[in-house]
This record gives C-alpha cells, structure tokens and sequence, in this order.
C-alpha cells in the first residue's frame, strides 16, 4: 500500500496552501487601506507562520521548533497592541474618511461639520492642528477671515464645537466622551 | 493497518485543516470589505487552525514533553488574541473605521442623536 507516496502527496498540498494564504496576506499588507488592515494582515500572517512551524515539526518529525512556537505565540500580539495604541493617538484622519466614505455611515457622513472652505480630498488638513501654518482657503476659513485665525486655538476647550479639538466632548474618541460607548483610559 | 500509521495519517489530516483554514482567512481578507469583517475573517486561523495544526503535531510527534508545550502553545495562543483583537478594534472605533449602527449597546440610541442633547 502507498501510503508513503499518499503522505508526501499530502505534504506538498499542505506546504502549497500555507504559501497560497502567506502570499494572499501579503498582499493585503501591501494594499490595505489603513493602518490596522495591515496590523489585523500581519496577525493572522504570523498565525499562519505559526501553523506553517508546526506543520515543519510534525512532517519531519523533530521538537526543535516547537519553543519558537511558544515564544512567537506569546509576543506575536504586541506589534498589533503597539501599533493599534498608536494609531488611536494619531488619528489616521484620512482612513478614517475613506472608511466612512465607503460605508456611508449615517451618523458621521457630517463629522467635520464646519462646511465653511471645506476642501481637499479628506476636508481635514493636518494645518488645523498647527496654529503657525495655517493656509488661505483652508478649513475655517470664512469670508471675514479668509485664514481662519480668529478661530483661536484649537485645542482651546472653550471652543468645544471643534471636531479636532482633543477636549471636544462629543469626539467618540475622546476617553472623557460620557457616550463613548467603548469607553475606558488612553 | 497499525495505531501508529493511523495516527499519522490523523495528524496529516489536522494539518490539512489548518492549512485549509489559513487559505480561508487569506481569501477573506482580501475580499471582506471593511476592518470588523476582515478581523472575522482573520481569527480563523489564528484560534481553530493553530489548534488544528497542534492536535497534527501531538499526532503525529506522540511524545509526553511534547504534548506539553504544543498545549502551553494552545493556551498562549488563546490568551493573547482576544487581547491584540480588543486593542485592534477599539483603536477602529476611535479612528472612525466602525460605524455607530454597527454596535449594538444599551445606549445606542441615546449615542445615535447626540445632537439632541449637546447645546441643553
């Protein structure tokens, strides 16, 4: 009976499949639209790294790999946890408008209400953070003040109104929103 | 046909599983549309085909000390996914990738219009 042939048959399908889906994921690190595709892509690319260790230790039948496999199963999470607390500090303004873009979210579609100027591709310019470099025509621009600077400081908490002010209380992302329904510190 | 070749070709057919599992959630994460389904889509291999690919090696290797550690695997595996999972979507909910109507709370309706009650 062949059952040797049937084994390295079945070898080859299983090592032809963990480098299918690897190339597949590698893909979507490549193109993914926003950080945390690419952070929730390289998870499941090191889970198949994972599979892909074990498949080698059981098929050439050695223990070598199998502490590897203990330790990249215990650290494998904190690249994603790093950069998912990274990504929550800064914002990612522009994937986020993509997101919403595409799902046509009800709620949000307005989220930078201040339809004055505007402009751009996202309507959010990284100037509005920076008090200096504020440019003509930008958002908060209006006819009087066609710089927006009487706008004053956005993260002054007295203009609560400010989507990107960071004391804004109805910004979901702020851990002082009573309505952040997620909740919680950082 | 002995207990041993047997097991072999079990284990074989665990990691043909696993293997399968992976190229499921590679497909899935190509074509799922936005950040929740692809996390859906990427927890498959991450929980059931790690599992499946540790119950081949046991198998297959058959040995106490073994056995040991693909179950430390099993349970590390376990303990930190949901964690990296929980950091990864609560950071797309802040960045805006999730939509509202997408989370179903206690409080949603009282989230969903909160021009109502902003400026009282």
């Amino acid at each position: 009976m062949n059952l040797d042939l049937l084994e390295q048959v079945l070898e080859g399908v299983v090592g032809g499949l963990l480098a299918l889906s690897a190339l597949l994921t590698l893909i979507r690190i490549t193109i993914g639209p926003s950080v945390l595709d690419r952070v929730v892509a390289t998870d499941v690319l090191v889970s198949i790294v994972v599979c892909a260790l074990g498949a080698h230790a059981a098929l050439t039948s050695g223990s070598t790999t199998l502490p590897l496999l203990i330790s990249l199963s215990l650290v494998g999470f904190m690249g994603s946890v790093a950069v998912a607390r990274f990504v929550a500090r800064d914002r990612d303004p522009q994937a986020g408008e993509e997101a919403r873009s595409v799902a046509g979210s009800p709620d949000r579609t307005d989220w930078p209400r201040s339809s004055a100027g505007r402009s751009g591709r996202t309507g959010i310019s990284r100037a509005v953070w920076e008090p200096g470099v504020r440019q003509p025509g930008g958002r908060g621009a209006t006819a009087q003040d066609p710089h927006g600077v009487t706008r004053g400081d956005p993260r002054d908490p007295r203009d609560p109104g400010d989507p990107r002010n960071p004391r804004n209380p109805r910004d979901p992302g702020n851990p002082r929103n009573p309505r952040d329904p997620i909740g919680g510190t950082s | 046909m002995s207990w041993s070749v047997a097991s072999d070709l079990l284990g074989l057919l665990f990691l043909l599983l696993g293997a399968l599992l992976c190229v499921a959630a590679a497909i899935g994460l190509l074509r799922f549309p936005d950040l929740l389904s692809r996390m859906h889509a990427g927890t498959k291999p991450q929980v059931l085909g790690v599992i499946f690919v540790i119950i081949g090696v046991g198998l297959r290797t058959r040995s106490g000390l073994d056995v040991g550690m693909l179950v430390l695997i099993g349970v590390f595996q376990l303990l930190t996914i949901p964690a990296g999972a929980h950091m990864v979507g609560r950071a797309g909910f802040r960045t805006g990738q999730v939509e509202p109507a997408d989370i179903h709370l206690g409080r949603r309706r009282t989230y969903r219009t909160p021009a109502s009650t902003e400026d009282g």
